[in-house]
């Protein structure tokens, strides 16, 4: 095939790569070539990795209710398509359709994960830049809601005195990290590593873990019962994730330093492992297997989060629509 | 657990719900794309149609065979066409202590009665709760209860609720039954000190109304190994259109939301291509209704 018309060096999701990481990087990378009117790939396919274009341009869509479509993005030579699916073990969540004859590189998620695991620099490099760019996404994704209404029957009371959060002793809660699937590929030794570097909290139903607009506190790991995020709204909560034994929360603020994007709260009397602030943030420059798992999880969440988000607006609108050509009294 | 299935909207050919699509309820009795359970325990379904005698009222069907044996529902499905339909694929522990009879097969309804109920999950410890349930039921249905499951019991408690349960009702009337249903069952499980994680995925119908829940009592808290329902929230999903059928080689409505006149929502979408779908939101309801304005609906949060 010709060679690409975009140095490595250009491409947004390498930058601050310098030639040693690029040429390690570029060895993992199988050339690609599609014409005009050929799919990279369509939505529901298995995401098996991400797209580099050097040369020309690809239409992304992505089907909605009633066999909608919408059309997403245009991306050219230089950028990247379906990043998310090198953190992600699930599905596409839009199609991509080559404009015009189309070449670059693809990375296959599983040499990428062979790669992070290794503590390879490139690999965790291009992970790094994949979680800013979720994290900037959930971001901008969270402020469209905020400006869009939402009906009373979708807003949640607050619990007028929530609970106090109090720590707890570490009985019982080894057998319980090791238990939840997310944990089961930790070795022993590292899944002792998390809890000693974690707060045990119990949470009643009710209990504010962040406020949004507040200051970063950390990273809790939901071991029982389960935590909502949620957005502020006048007489109450409009829910948008709900998260239960296994997974993160508070995923965005502690991995880009900001300040809390969303409310968070305990929908069920929860067990909560806290991983400080410092020690969340610290986890991207430490190369033991400990914290490249730890943060493998955190990318996959942020992902998973993202796409969760996006569901939520799309059926937000979606009834929206269908309510104004019925003439129904009740909106969302 | 179980598998479950809504329709409201134009006639449709029940084979096309509940056969044609590559993931139809029918296949989720061995092949379910969410969850690790086969559902072997009976298959029942309510429809309507203006077609047929008693437009109002729902032709129900049930049986305790294993579903995709069932010659009966085949033919059946092949010539009845309905504008609403309930169907149930039931799912059960495989333990012997089970009780797979008919009176436990879903969609339940008492005769005369409108709305017809089917559920996905478990309550947990359900027999310790069971006598302190009854005084919440109408005395008139306490009789009809035949089944000796949990989900006999939320339908009982469902209609009990509501101030009209011969109908009319609309879909807000059964939402709010609904919820005071829910607040029952906590406050009978916080007497009880019943803390494991409950699913109470509900849809009901009563041929004008379709109302899905997603509901889980003390979701994520479980004390002995980790299991479905307990680690992640039973699924509910939902796709809105007309023209529902086999189109470029998939199963979908299409004209987009702002042109529906049907949804189906089930506990898990009908394609393996779940593009054209949506989750109903944890801890909500979807309400829809069909009338002289159409389709309409919308989600509501269920703070029980």
């Amino acid at each position: 095939m010709a060679e690409p018309d975009v140095d490595l060096a250009s491409v947004t999701a390498f930058a601050g790569l310098g030639p040693g990481l690029l040429a390690s990087l570029r060895a993992s990378l199988e050339p690609f070539a599609v014409a005009a009117g050929e799919a990279l790939f369509r939505q529901h396919d298995p995401a098996e990795g991400m797209h580099v274009i050097t040369r020309g341009c690809v239409r992304i869509q992505g089907r909605t209710l009633a066999d909608g479509l919408s059309h997403l993005a245009d991306i050219g030579a230089g950028e990247v398509v379906g990043e998310f699916g090198l953190v992600d073990q699930g599905r596409r969540s839009a199609s991509a359709e080559a404009l015009e004859p189309t070449a670059g590189y693809f990375m296959p998620r599983e040499q990428f994960e062979r790669l992070l695991f290794i503590g390879d620099p490139a690999a965790q490099a291009v992970a790094r830049e994949i979680r800013a760019l979720a994290c900037r996404r959930t971001r901008a994704t969270l402020a469209a809601m905020a400006d869009e209404a939402v009906g009373p029957g979708e807003r949640r009371d607050v619990a007028a005195e929530p609970g106090a959060v109090r720590s707890r002793g570490e009985e019982g809660v080894l057998e319980m990290l090791q238990a939840l699937h997310q944990f089961r590929h930790f070795k022993p030794v590292e899944t002792a590593e998390v809890l000693a570097a974690v707060e045990v909290l119990e949470a009643p139903r009710g209990a504010v873990l962040a406020s949004a607009g507040e200051a970063a506190a950390g990273l809790w790991i939901v071991l029982r019962g389960a935590v909502r995020t949620g957005l502020d709204r006048a007489g109450g909560v409009e829910q948008l994730l709900v998260h239960g034994p296994g997974k993160l929360v508070g995923v965005v603020a502690a991995t880009d330093g900001g300040a809390q994007p969303a409310r968070l709260d305990v929908r069920e009397n929860a067990l909560l492992l806290r991983l400080p602030r410092p020690a969340a943030h610290a986890l991207a420059d430490d190369a033991r297997p400990t914290a490249v798992k730890l943060l493998d999880l955190v990318s996959k969440q942020l992902v998973a989060d993202l796409r969760a988000l996006s569901r939520h607006q799309g059926r937000k609108r979606s009834m929206a629509a269908l309510n104004a050509t019925a003439g129904a009294s009740a909106h969302v | 657990m179980c598998r479950m299935l809504g329709y409201l909207g134009a006639p449709v050919l029940l084979d096309d719900l509940l056969y044609a699509p590559d993931s139809s309820l029918l296949k989720q009795t061995v092949d379910a794309q969410m969850l690790s359970m086969l559902n072997l325990a009976g298959f029942g379904f309510a429809a309507w149609s203006d077609q047929w005698q008693g437009p109002d009222a729902p032709l129900c069907y049930r049986s305790t065979q294993v579903a995709v044996f069932d010659k009966n529902i085949q033919a059946m499905a092949k010539k009845l066409s309905a504008r609403a339909l309930v169907a149930h694929l039931r799912g059960v522990p495989y333990h012997a202590a089970t009780q797979v009879n008919l009176e436990n097969v879903h969609p339940f309804n008492f005769e005369g009665l409108p709305l017809v109920l089917a559920h996905n999950g478990d309550l947990a410890a359900f027999s310790q709760m069971r006598f302190d349930l009854v005084e919440h039921v109408r005395p008139e249905f306490r009789r009809l209860i035949m089944g000796s499951s949990d989900s006999a019991w939320l339908y009982a408690l469902v209609v009990s609720q509501l101030e009209s349960p011969a109908g009319p009702n609309t879909a807000e009337a059964l939402v709010r039954a609904v919820e005071r249903t829910l607040a029952i069952v906590r406050q009978v499980r916080e007497r009880h000190g019943i803390r494991r994680s409950s699913s109470v995925n509900l849809i009901l119908g009563d041929g004008r109304n379709l109302v899905a829940v997603r509901f889980t009592f003390d979701f994520g808290v479980f004390d002995v190994a980790p299991f479905q329902g307990g680690v992640e929230f039973l699924s509910a999903w939902y796709t809105l259109g007309r023209d529902y059928g086999l189109k470029d080689g998939e199963w979908k409505m299409v004209a987009g939301p702002e042109r529906a006149d049907s949804v189906i929502v089930a506990s898990e979408p009908l394609t393996r291509d779940v593009a054209t779908w949506v989750e109903v939101p944890e801890y909500s309801a979807l309400m829809m209704t069909r009338d002289e304005a159409g389709c309409h609906g919308r989600v509501v949060a269920l703070d029980v």
